[in-house]
């Protein structure tokens, strides 16, 4: 029976992806797990996977479609099967309602974490055994493949001979492991496994992805140290830089606030407070910005075509580096939220953004960013707007300045603003009085706490 | 020059060139001479070789027995024939303990150069005390050679090569093959060695090991199945003692998966040691799935044609069981 190739849901939130290219034409015979087509979510472009062995029997969907999740785009299936029109319900056990069961459940997705439509793999039977024939077992052992990886198809839940035969070999990984793998683009010879044998679980693939840089390969080319695969998280950076760097006109804008008052206050407030208590100074930034936000409809604008879209939610997100890349968790509806939450959840976010463990809808739908660079001493910059936002906000270093206050000297505490805004939606007036709104507030802390 | 002759033909032939051949072959048996045999096998043999050589023996298994052994063991070949198989049980000591041991007994001094003609198998409406398989019986007894032939080609081949062995050969005929089975049989000299197995026909994804009568089932279950693609290679193992092991083996290795059939009952048949055959060699190793048997059920042979015909293996059972691991 034909299985459907369909637009997978990365997260409850997602409702339909693009269609980047398909990596393989009608007529095509493709392994399972073989990438088979590039997608793109509004987070991330991703590769997908074939969900099942056999030819390429139709591909509906062509390259650059907007695709709505679960709807079929092709099949695949024994050369000459008859499949069912295009937006026709796919039947099977690989349905896109059961696949869509799996990935509704909060999974934790950092990047992409495609779909686990993948078939049941040899689970030991009660008494502990994976069932397997003799053949099989000759056949994996020859291969170095292990049972546990292979997908069984016996009437009786055993694997045979053909199974692992069509098992995918490499390092043993389970299922996940190599799901999140192979949407980011990593090569599971690269990570050491950790599991039962050394298999590689899913956190060994994380750990890879977060803490290390992928395994320069040596090169006999002159003048080259290495040369590197881009990661997925990296080649994602780079597209979505590059494309918002190219689309937007923007301007940067630099303005210093006195934040001399605003730290009083938040020494005032940590007071006594446990350290994973303490109130931040992007914190107060971030609720800056998002009564700012708030008040400013034209910076919860995009452009979709020839339109104006203004957006009801001041979601204020906050770039996050990792040696793994970068990655924008987002503070839903953060002008309504108290100091001391916003706080909590911009820790909890960080952190998890830091080890990997972000659920997709986390990372998606801000209107605003802002991105903080004082603690690396940075005087200035001009931050890339993260699309489809209208605007971000570049947090520098605070910096002590002398200052003339009734004819005495007296040190102020200074800090830079970057503004970088698209012009298309902004001019240069609103955008100075949506900043100057912002200096206002990071000035006069105590409205900031109202 | 070949021509097409059928399993009762063959073994005639068999008999009457091997007699022509060597005067001390002799046939003995209830009913062969003028009557031809209760299946008409020895059709003119009568006429042609005298009843010197062509003995109309009294209803005794045991003194056909008897005289066989006394005459094999002063040089004489004769040639027995039961008019049905199930009657062994009446001369099973002569069979057993005398013409399967004496060569070993009197240290190799003695041979008893003697074949075992059994009519065997059901089919024929016959009931229970005439249409059993008991051809495990003499295979799990050191001394017997057991050969089993499927098709006119075969049975006058091995019959030709069982009449000069120089050991006690049993020879198992189907009844029902007498007449349905024909086939090209050379006219000129041949022979075929006891213990090499014949690949009836050449399969990939599933080997049907079998014997007699039961060739011609998988046959048609293999040519049925080709239309859909499958590929099951037929072994018919031709002899029992000795067996083909390495055909066996071979087969295996080649196909992974293994329906074993007879006609005998299959509880504690010949087919456990052919599957034992299998799981005690390397071919373990390429088993893809279950061995399956196919067999006669453990009963009694019904009268009643219709339970016959469920009790005995047949093509619809062998498709199923097939089916069941393909």
């Amino acid at each position: 029976m034909a299985t459907a190739i369909f637009m997978p849901k990365n997260g409850m939130a997602m409702e339909e992806g693009v269609l980047v290219r398909w990596l393989v034409k009608e007529g095509d015979v493709v392994e399972q797990d073989q990438p088979i087509m590039e997608i793109e979510t509004d987070k991330i472009t991703m590769e997908d996977i074939a969900p099942a062995a056999g030819t390429i029997l139709a591909l509906y969907a062509k390259d650059g479609d907007t695709i709505p999740v679960l709807e079929t785009m092709g099949w695949i299936g024994e050369p000459g099967e008859k499949v069912e029109a295009p937006n026709a319900a796919p039947a099977g056990p690989t349905t896109p309602e059961a696949a869509a069961e799996s990935v509704g459940a909060p999974s934790e997705v950092l990047m992409s974490f495609p779909p686990e439509e993948e078939a049941p793999k040899a689970a030991p039977n009660a008494d502990g055994v994976i069932l397997a024939t003799p053949y099989a077992k000759k056949l994996a052992a020859d291969k170095g493949i292990d049972l546990a990886n292979v997908t069984p198809t016996g009437k009786h839940g055993e694997i045979v001979g053909a199974d692992v035969e069509n098992a995918p070999t490499g390092p043993k990984a389970t299922p996940v492991a190599k799901n999140i793998a192979a949407a980011n683009g990593i090569d599971l010879g690269t990570v050491e496994g950790s599991g039962f044998n050394g298999k590689i679980t899913k956190a060994d693939v994380m750990g890879t992805m977060h803490q290390a840089a992928p395994a320069p390969v040596v090169v006999d080319e002159e003048g080259v140290e290495a040369r590197v695969k881009m990661s997925g998280m990296r080649k994602t950076i780079a597209q979505r830089m590059t494309q918002s760097y190219f689309e937007n006109p923007v301007v940067t804008q630099n303005v210093s606030a006195d934040v001399t008052a605003l730290l009083a206050l938040r020494a005032k407030i940590n007071e006594g407070k446990e350290k994973a208590d303490r109130i931040s100074i992007n914190d107060f930034v971030m609720k800056a910005c998002a009564i700012a936000v708030s008040e400013h409809p034209l910076v919860r604008t995009i452009i979709d075509g020839d339109e104006l879209v203004t957006m009801k939610a001041t979601n204020v997100g906050m770039a996050v580096g990792s040696e793994g890349g970068l990655i924008v968790p987002v503070i839903k509806n953060a002008d309504m939220l108290s100091l001391s939450k916003l706080s909590a959840q911009a820790k909890d976010l960080a952190t998890r953004a830091r080890n990997g463990g972000l659920k997709m809808d986390e990372y998606t739908g801000s209107t605003f960013t802002v991105s903080n660079m004082g603690m690396y001493e940075v005087d200035s910059f001009s931050p890339i707007i993260n699309q489809p936002n209208c605007a971000i906000m570049g947090v520098c270093r605070v910096r002590d300045e002398l200052a003339l206050v009734d004819g005495e000297v007296v040190v102020k505490k200074m800090m830079g603003l970057s503004l970088t805004f698209d012009h298309r939606i902004l001019d240069g007036v609103t955008a100075a009085q949506f900043e100057l709104r912002i200096k206002q507030l990071l000035e006069n802390p105590m409205d900031i706490l109202l | 020059m070949a021509r097409e002759i059928t399993y009762a033909e063959a073994i005639k032939e068999a008999m009457s060139e091997e007699m022509r051949r060597d005067e001390n072959v002799f046939f003995i048996g209830e009913d062969i001479g003028l009557y031809c045999g209760a299946f008409g096998v020895s059709k003119g043999m009568v006429q042609e070789f005298g009843e010197e050589r062509v003995i109309d023996a009294p209803i005794s298994e045991t003194a056909q027995m008897g005289v066989a052994i006394g005459a094999a063991i002063t040089g004489m070949r004769p040639i027995i024939e039961l008019m049905f198989s199930d009657f062994m049980a009446v001369c099973y000591d002569q069979i057993i303990n005398q013409a399967a041991k004496m060569h070993y007994m009197f240290g190799g001094k003695v041979n008893v150069p003697l074949v075992l003609r059994l009519p065997a198998g059901g089919g024929t409406g016959a009931a229970a005390q005439h249409s059993q398989s008991l051809e495990n019986m003499y295979c799990h007894v050191p001394g017997l050679k057991v050969v089993a032939p499927s098709t006119p080609y075969d049975a006058k081949g091995l019959l030709k090569t069982a009449i000069r062995d120089n050991n006690p050969v049993v020879f198992v005929e189907s009844k029902l093959l007498y007449r349905k089975a024909k086939g090209e049989v050379p006219e000129e000299e041949y022979t075929i060695p006891l213990g090499v197995a014949d690949v009836k026909r050449e399969g990939t994804d599933l080997v049907i090991i079998t014997y007699s009568r039961c060739v011609q089932m998988a046959l048609q279950v293999a040519e049925k199945l080709e239309k859909e693609g499958k590929s099951i290679e037929v072994l018919d193992l031709r002899s029992l003692v000795p067996l083909d092991t390495e055909a066996i083996i071979k087969s295996v290795k080649k196909c992974k998966k293994v329906v074993v059939m007879h006609e005998a009952v299959e509880f504690g048949g010949f087919g456990g040691e052919i599957v034992s055959t299998i799981t005690g060699s390397d071919a373990f190793f390429y088993l893809d799935a279950p061995i399956k048997r196919v067999g006669s059920m453990a009963c009694p042979m019904p009268f009643n044609p219709k339970l016959e015909n469920e009790a005995l293996p047949n093509v619809a059972r062998l498709e199923a069981t097939v089916r069941e691991i393909l």
